[in-house]
């Protein structure tokens, strides 16, 4: 079963499959926009300054590698993921 | 430090390479100089000769080379103790700029998120029609005009500059002038010619800039004098430097990536066949990534200085010593990529180049270069599906001494 994404607000639905674990830190955030371009169901940029914006936090396990794909090819090393 | 066996480009009594970037090996112009590819490989942390003295450590392996981009214990401000300066052209224009490129969190923070917004993948998806229009209307004149035809005065210089032109609001029209002093500026030329032309860009930059601010377009220029330089977030000198920096990175980036890399393709077959016929995206937006990697063009390093001591794959850099992080050497690293020598358009890991640099500086502009890049390559192969080179491959002249690596001609028919 795959969630919806889903605005990181504390709140997240039961979920049936493992996820990964995604936090993002918008500090650190070059406004690359890396992210957004390989996993746009997960990451997206705020539109007055590019930052970061994490769609989804738990995305299914089924995403892993292409967001750890994205965790490493952060300029800023601004995304971290537990798997 | 065994020097004894060095060859030709050490200065073996003081212990130094001497220069940077060394030679490229003649019959392999796609290739990162073999000297510089040997220190890699051996794992070594040297020191470049450098005219000002201040001998910047020069760092050629992928993970140091991140790990040096990414560390706040260097600086990319010039004006810092012990900066050292690629070139005299380089230090006569760009150099001496206060922009983003020039500075250190949290200022650089504060310019970047004021341009950003019109650099985000979704704003820039808005171009998309004009980079398909724009390429496929030169295609069209190719198509109509002679052959052989340079393919870098008639194609690679026409498509990034117009987009530029498109992108930054600035008209096309005077493209020709400010082509010519963007290569001048980047180019082998003296401090005198280099800073000839520099101005010239910033004369013009400020003319555009003040004609925008009496009748705004709505175009991105406007957009920034009424939202930052109007509130007092960006000084007017900030914007000028800014435009200016963008019209040459714009434009000479795009420009030579698309050349070398048409060249690559022409040059293996195969993989210009399966770009040319798949009908996968993703089989294009690969190959693009891989090209990238491969060519990595950004070939006379980028430099940093230390504010503090750190220490960078075991060599302890102290605050005031600057350090040149080669790039194309990172993007053919053994431990990272596999036969790194090969261009493999389904590498798997293409994307993890650092073409585009990496850390807070990676290039603004690179979601732009590759929608440009997607779309320009395989239309290029699908409209001339038997396109060659006009000259024997030796004959081409390569841009070595330019701060950005490309084909100085490349006449093709088909």
């Amino acid at each position: 079963m795959v969630w919806p994404s889903c605005r990181s607000n504390g709140d997240r639905p039961g979920r049936t499959e493992t996820s990964v674990k995604i936090a993002v830190d918008q500090h650190r955030c070059a406004s690359s926009g890396n992210c957004a371009l390989s996993v746009p169901t997960v990451f997206d940029q705020r539109p007055d300054d590019g930052v970061v914006l994490l769609l989804n936090e738990s995305p299914p396990d089924s995403m892993a590698a292409e967001i750890l794909e994205a965790q490493d090819m952060c300029p800023a090393q601004a995304i971290s993921v537990q798997k | 430090m065994p020097v004894t066996t060095r060859s030709k480009g050490w200065n073996v009594d003081a212990e130094l390479l001497d220069d940077y970037p060394s030679p490229r090996a003649s019959k392999c112009p796609f290739d990162p100089p073999p000297l510089l590819t040997e220190l890699r490989d051996e794992g070594k942390i040297v020191r470049v000769r450098s005219v000002d003295g201040f001998n910047p450590w020069l760092i050629t392996s992928y993970q140091e080379g991140r790990d040096a981009l990414t560390t706040d214990a260097m600086s990319a401000d010039p004006t810092k103790p012990g900066w050292s300066e690629k070139s005299d052209a380089f230090r006569a224009t760009l150099g001496g700029d206060k922009n983003l490129r020039t500075m250190d969190n949290p200022e650089h923070a504060h310019q970047k998120r004021m341009l950003v917004q019109e650099f985000t993948v979704k704003r820039l998806s808005a171009l998309q029609p004009a980079i398909k229009q724009i390429v496929d209307g030169n295609l069209d004149q190719l198509e109509a005009g002679p052959r052989p035809v340079d393919l870098i005065k008639n194609y690679t210089m026409q498509v990034p500059i117009v987009v530029i032109c498109e992108l930054l609001g600035v008209p096309y029209e005077d493209s020709p002038f400010f082509a010519e002093r963007s290569e001048k500026a980047i180019g082998d030329s003296t401090f005198e010619e280099a800073a000839k032309a520099g101005n010239d860009l910033k004369e013009y930059v400020v003319e555009l800039v003040a004609r925008r601010e009496r009748e705004p377009d709505g175009g991105l220029i406007s957009r920034l004098i009424s939202q930052h330089v109007k509130p007092g977030n960006m000084t007017t000198q900030e914007l000028v430097d800014t435009v200016r920096l963008l019209i040459i990175a714009g434009f000479e980036t795009t420009m030579n990536q698309l050349g070398l890399s048409t060249l690559v393709l022409l040059r293996n077959p195969e993989t210009l066949a399966e770009i040319r016929d798949t009908d996968d995206e993703e089989v294009v937006n690969n190959a693009v990534e891989e090209l990238l990697r491969y060519l990595s063009i950004v070939h006379r390093g980028r430099r940093r200085v230390a504010v503090r001591d750190v220490e960078i794959g075991g060599q302890l850099i102290r605050a005031g010593e600057p350090i040149i992080v080669a790039a194309n050497t990172g993007d053919r690293d053994p431990s990272v990529f596999a036969n790194p020598d090969v261009v493999d358009i389904r590498r798997p890991n293409a994307k993890a180049h650092v073409a585009f640099g990496y850390g807070i500086h990676q290039c603004l502009g690179q979601h732009l270069s590759r929608m440009e890049l997607r779309y320009a390559i395989p239309a290029l192969l699908r409209r001339f599906p038997s396109l060659r080179l006009a000259v024997p491959f030796e004959q081409l002249k390569f841009k070595e001494g330019y701060t950005v690596y490309g084909v100085a001609e490349l006449p093709v028919e088909w």
